[in-house]
C-alpha cells in the first residue's frame, strides 16, 4: 500500500531522495515520550506514562494498577504486552496483574519511552501483542545527584462533616513518593544505585463499598525499591548490568509503615484481595562491534518474583512464585543499502508452588531475522520473521514494513503482519491451571473452560503518514485494521448478591473467538510560537466483525478518543501545560447486573467523560530544581476508567525532581 | 436535583475562574518588574465572615496569617499560612483548628500613589486537628488535609518607608466530598527589604 501510495505522490511530481532506514523514524503504531515531555505532563507515575499514549488505551481501578491496550492489539483482559528497561525483558507479570509501578525504575532517571503497537521486530521481541520499551539515562561525567518527590490529595474527604450527618468515607491520595539516585560516570565506566518508595491506599468509596471488611491496615502500603546499573564502554562495544528489586512486605523502613499490602482486583474472586509481592530483575545486556559494520547484541537476565496474599486475608495462600531466565544473542549487519539481522533466544520460565503441577516449567526457544533494505529510490522495506517454540508448539510470526519519504518533508509508512500466537506465550493463571495450579479450587473459585486452548492467529495492517504542511504544522493521519482468531476470553456475570454480599460470579473462559476491528486517527501538531505549541489527537475504533464475546470487549474500550495538549514555555524556567481528554462511553457487559448494589455505585456502562489536566512547571537554582503543582481533572468530573474502579474527582499533586550533575567531576 | 444544579454552577464558575487565571497570566507574561528585587514579610489577623451549612456546625475564631510575598516577572508570588481555630456549636462535634498553606499568585495595580491594589488565585492545604474532647473518634481521623483554593483580593496603603497596611479578603473552597466554601477578611501590616541574593539565585 505504501509503495502504491508513494508511487501516485512521484507521479505528481514530489521529488525522491535515496536514504538508509532511519531507526528513529515515527514508524507506524510507535509512540516516543522523552524526558521533556514526562517532565512537561507533570506525571508523577510510572504507570501514569499510560497516560501519554495516546494511541494505548487504558482502564483502573484503584488509579494504582493500570490495564493497557496498545492500539487494539489486546483486550483489557489479556495483559500480555511487553515491558522492557534497557534492551532487557522485565518480567513483571503476575497471574493477570502487570502493575508497572513494580518497576524499579523513577521517572527522573528516564531518557525516552518507546509505545509500539504495531507487530514488527524490536529488541529480539515481536510485538504481536504490544511493547513498551522505557530507556534510561546514562549518568553525566562525574557524580551526580537525582531526587525526585510527589504527593498528591484527591479530594473528595470527609473533612470535618465526618462528625456529622454528612459524612462519608476518607480517601487518600497517591503517595508519597520519593526516589533518590547517586550516579557516576566517565568515558568508560558508568554506574547507579537507586532507591525508590511509594505509598498508595485505596480508601475509595467504590472498592471500600465492595470490601467492606478490609480495615485500613490492609488496603495501604508502601513499596520499595533499591536497585544498580553498572555500564562499561569500551572500543570494541558496551556492557550494562542492572539489578532491581521491589518489595511490599519489608515493615518499618519508613517510620509509620506498620502494614505493607495493598489491593488487587482478581477477577475470578470478582473482588479485591490484599497483596504483598517481590519482583527481583538482575541482567547483563551488551554489544560488541566485530567491525565497522557487524556486531553482536546479548542480553541474559533473572527474574524471581513472588505474590503473596496478605496474612489477614480471607484467601489462601496464592502460594505463587515464579522464576524465569531469559538469554538471546543476535547479529546484526549494518551496509550502506542492506541491513540484515539474526537472532536467537531462550527463555526458561518456572512455577514453585506446593500444587502439584504436571510440569512446573515452560522452556520457549526464538529464532528470527530481520532484513531491511531500499527497494526503490526513497522507499525501503523491512521484512522480519520470528519464530517460536513452546511445548513442542511452534509458532510463526512475520512482519512486512514500508516506509517512504517524499521530498524529505512527508513520510509514509505500513506494517503488515501475520503472527501465530501460542497460548503457553502468555504465561497465564489459565496455563498454570490447566497443569495444575489449584489457587481457583482451593478458594472455591469456580471456572469452566470451554473447548481447549490452542494457537491463535493475528493479522494486522497499520498505515501511518506525517505531512509537514509547513515548519510549524505536522499532519498526521493513520489507520489500524485487525483481525483476530481462535483467541480465548473469560466471561463473568457479576451480580450483586446481598446475602452473601459479594459480586462473585464463576468464570467461563470461552476458547475460539473471532473478531477483527478497525481504527483511524489523526495528529495535528502546530507550533504557534517559541512558547506556544499546541497539538491535537482523534481516534475513532470500531469493531468490524466477529461474535458476541469479541464484541464485548471491544465495547470496553472507547470509541472515540481525543486529546488537546497545550504548551506555554514563556521563558524563565516556566511553563504550563493543559491537557484535555475526551472518552467516549464504553459498555462492561460482565457487569451489566452490578447496578443491583444498595449502594447505587455501580453502573456497567461509563458515560463520556471530559476532563482537563493542568500542569505549571518551574526550574530553580539554574535548572538543578523543578518544582511542580499537578491538578487532575480540574473542573472536578466524575472521571472513571471501570465500572467497578473508583471515581477520580479534582486531584491536586506537588512535585519535585532534583538533578545535581557533575557535582564532582573527575 | 437543585443543590446538584448548584454544584455544577459552582463547577463552571470555578473553571471560568481558572481559565480567566490562565490568560491574565499568559496577558502578563511579557512584563518584567524587579523580578526577586524585594521580599515582603506580613502579618495578618483574620476571620471568617460567611456563613453557611459548615458554620451551622461550627463557630469561627480569630486567626493569625504569616506570609512572604516576592515580585516573579509577571506579578509576584506569596507563600503563606493561615491559622485558625472553629469551635463546635454542638458536644456532639469536635473542635479543630485548621493550618492552610498556601501559595498564592497576584498581580499588583497602583491606584495612588501610596495606595494599591492586588487581585489574584491561590491554592493550598488544609490541615485540620481535631480535639477528640471525649468523643469517640477514631485515631486516623483526627487529623486530616485537604486542596483548597480560592480568589484572593488585597488593598495596601504605604505607611512609613518600607511598611504597609494591608487589608485582604480571600474567597476559599475546601475540596472535601461536601465542599467548604470560606471567605476571610483580614488585615495587617508588612515590611518590605531587598532581596538577599540568594532569592534571585533560587528563582533563577
Amino acid at each position: 500500500m505504501t509503495i502504491v501510495l508513494c508511487l501516485l505522490l512521484s507521479l505528481f511530481g514530489y521529488g525522491v531522495e535515496a536514504h538508509p532506514r532511519d531507526t528513529e523514524k515515527p514508524y507506524p503504531g510507535t509512540r516516543i515520550v522523552t524526558s521533556d515531555t514526562i517532565q512537561r505532563s507533570g506525571i508523577t507515575r510510572l504507570a501514569d506514562l499510560f497516560l501519554l499514549a495516546d494511541d494505548w488505551d487504558i482502564s483502573t481501578i484503584d488509579g494504582y494498577n493500570w490495564q493497557a491496550s496498545g492500539n487494539g492489539l489486546s483486550t483489557f483482559q489479556n495483559q500480555n504486552w511487553i515491558l522492557m528497561l534497557d534492551g532487557q525483558r522485565m518480567d513483571i507479570d503476575l497471574i493477570g496483574m502487570k502493575n508497572i509501578n513494580m518497576l524499579p525504575v523513577s521517572l527522573d532517571r528516564i531518557e525516552s519511552v518507546e509505545f509500539i503497537s504495531a507487530p514488527k521486530l524490536h529488541a529480539g521481541e515481536f510485538t504481536d501483542k504490544g511493547l513498551i520499551h522505557i530507556h534510561t539515562k546514562e549518568p553525566e561525567p562525574g557524580l551526580s545527584l537525582k531526587a525526585h518527590y510527589t504527593s498528591g490529595n484527591y479530594t473528595g474527604d470527609p473533612g470535618p462533616y465526618a462528625h456529622t450527618e454528612f459524612a462519608t468515607e476518607n480517601v487518600e491520595g497517591p503517595g508519597p513518593n520519593v526516589s533518590t539516585t547517586v550516579e557516576y560516570g566517565n568515558s568508560h565506566l558508568f554506574g547507579s544505585i537507586g532507591f525508590n518508595s511509594q505509598y498508595h491506599s485505596s480508601r475509595d468509596i467504590e472498592i471500600l463499598r465492595r470490601n467492606p471488611g478490609y480495615d485500613y491496615e490492609l488496603i495501604r502500603g508502601w513499596i520499595y525499591q533499591p536497585s544498580c546499573t553498572i555500564g562499561l564502554k569500551t572500543r570494541s562495544g558496551s556492557h550494562h548490568f542492572f539489578y532491581g528489586s521491589t518489595s511490599s512486605d519489608e515493615p518499618g523502613i519508613i517510620p509509620g509503615s506498620a502494614s505493607n499490602s495493598y489491593l488487587f482486583f482478581f477477577r475470578p474472586a470478582g473482588k479485591e484481595i490484599p497483596i504483598q509481592n517481590h519482583f527481583t530483575h538482575s541482567g547483563v545486556t551488551g554489544s560488541v562491534n566485530m567491525s565497522s559494520e557487524k556486531s553482536i547484541t546479548y542480553t541474559v537476565s533473572y527474574s524471581d518474583k513472588q505474590l503473596k496474599r496478605s496474612k489477614h486475608s480471607e484467601f489462601e495462600d496464592f502460594n505463587w512464585r515464579s522464576k524465569s531466565y531469559d538469554s538471546r544473542v543476535e547479529f546484526a549487519h549494518d551496509g550502506p543499502s542492506i541491513n540484515v539481522k539474526a537472532g536467537a533466544g531462550f527463555t526458561r520460565t518456572s512455577l514453585i508452588t506446593r500444587a502439584s503441577l504436571t510440569d512446573n516449567y515452560l522452556d520457549s526457544y526464538k529464532i528470527y531475522g530481520q532484513l531491511n533494505h531500499i527497494i526503490f529510490h526513497n522507499i525501503d522495506q523491512t521484512l522480519d520473521v520470528f519464530a517460536q517454540s513452546c511445548n513442542d508448539k511452534h509458532g510463526i510470526k512475520a512482519s512486512l514494513i514500508h516506509a517512504a519519504d517524499v521530498s524529505g518533508r512527508h513520510t509514509i509508512s505500513s506494517v503488515l503482519s501475520v503472527s501465530q500466537k501460542l497460548f503457553e506465550e502468555d504465561n497465564s493463571l489459565w496455563f498454570w491451571v490447566d497443569r495444575g495450579y489449584n489457587f481457583l479450587e482451593d478458594n472455591d473459585l469456580k471456572y469452566t473452560i470451554e473447548e481447549s486452548f490452542g494457537k491463535s492467529l493475528q493479522f494486522s495492517e497499520d498505515v501511518a503518514a506525517q505531512f509537514a504542511i509547513n515548519e510549524d504544522v505536522t499532519l498526521e493521519p493513520s489507520v489500524t485494521y485487525r483481525v483476530f482468531r481462535n483467541l480465548y476470553l473469560e466471561k463473568q456475570q457479576f451480580r450483586w448478591n446481598s446475602e452473601e454480599r459479594t459480586f462473585y460470579s464463576p468464570t467461563t473462559v470461552h476458547n475460539g473467538i473471532d473478531g477483527s476491528s478497525a481504527g483511524a486517527a489523526l495528529g495535528i501538531n502546530h507550533i504557534i510560537s517559541q512558547a506556544f505549541k499546541h497539538r491535537l489527537y482523534y481516534r475513532y475504533r470500531i469493531c468490524t466483525g466477529g461474535d458476541r464475546n469479541f464484541r464485548d470487549e471491544l465495547n470496553t474500550i472507547p470509541e472515540h478518543k481525543l486529546f488537546y495538549t497545550a504548551d506555554f514555555s514563556p521563558g524563565s524556567g516556566f511553563s504550563l501545560q493543559t491537557r484535555l481528554t475526551y472518552l467516549s462511553s464504553t459498555t462492561w457487559s460482565d457487569f451489566k447486573d452490578v447496578s443491583q448494589h444498595d449502594s447505587g455505585l455501580y453502573n456497567s456502562r461509563i458515560e463520556q467523560q471530559t476532563f482537563i489536566d493542568i500542569y505549571l512547571k518551574k526550574w530553580l537554582l539554574s535548572r538543578k530544581i523543578q518544582a511542580g503543582f499537578l491538578f487532575r481533572n480540574v473542573f472536578g468530573e466524575k472521571v472513571r476508567y471501570h465500572p467497578f474502579g473508583a471515581v477520580f474527582d479534582l486531584s491536586f499533586h506537588v512535585q519535585a525532581y532534583f538533578f545535581f550533575d557533575s557535582i564532582a567531576l573527575n | 436535583m437543585k443543590n446538584y444544579t448548584n454544584i455544577r454552577h459552582i463547577n463552571c464558575c470555578s473553571a471560568t475562574f481558572f481559565l480567566l487565571m490562565i490568560t491574565v497570566f499568559c496577558l502578563n507574561a511579557q512584563t518584567r518588574d524587579e523580578a526577586f528585587s524585594t521580599v515582603t514579610i506580613g502579618f495578618n489577623t483574620l476571620t471568617n465572615t460567611n456563613r453557611n451549612t459548615f458554620h451551622g456546625f461550627w463557630k469561627p475564631e480569630t486567626g493569625y496569617e504569616a506570609y512572604v510575598r516576592v515580585p516573579v516577572q509577571f506579578g509576584s508570588v506569596q507563600f503563606g499560612i493561615q491559622y485558625i481555630g472553629y469551635s463546635a456549636k454542638s458536644a456532639k462535634q469536635p473542635d479543630f483548628k485548621t493550618s492552610n498553606w498556601y501559595i498564592l499568585w497576584e498581580k499588583e495595580w497602583r491606584l495612588f500613589p501610596r495606595l494599591s491594589w492586588s487581585a489574584g488565585g491561590r491554592v493550598g492545604e488544609t490541615g485540620m486537628d481535631f480535639e477528640k474532647k471525649g468523643l469517640d473518634i477514631n485515631p486516623g481521623q483526627l487529623s486530616e488535609t485537604e486542596f483548597s483554593a480560592g480568589l484572593h483580593s488585597r488593598l495596601s496603603y504605604d505607611l512609613y518607608r518600607n511598611y504597609t497596611i494591608n487589608l485582604m479578603v480571600s474567597s476559599m473552597r475546601i475540596y472535601t466530598r461536601k465542599r467548604i466554601n470560606m471567605v476571610h477578611f483580614s488585615a495587617g501590616i508588612s515590611r518590605r527589604f531587598n532581596a538577599p541574593g540568594f532569592v534571585e539565585a533560587l528563582f533563577k
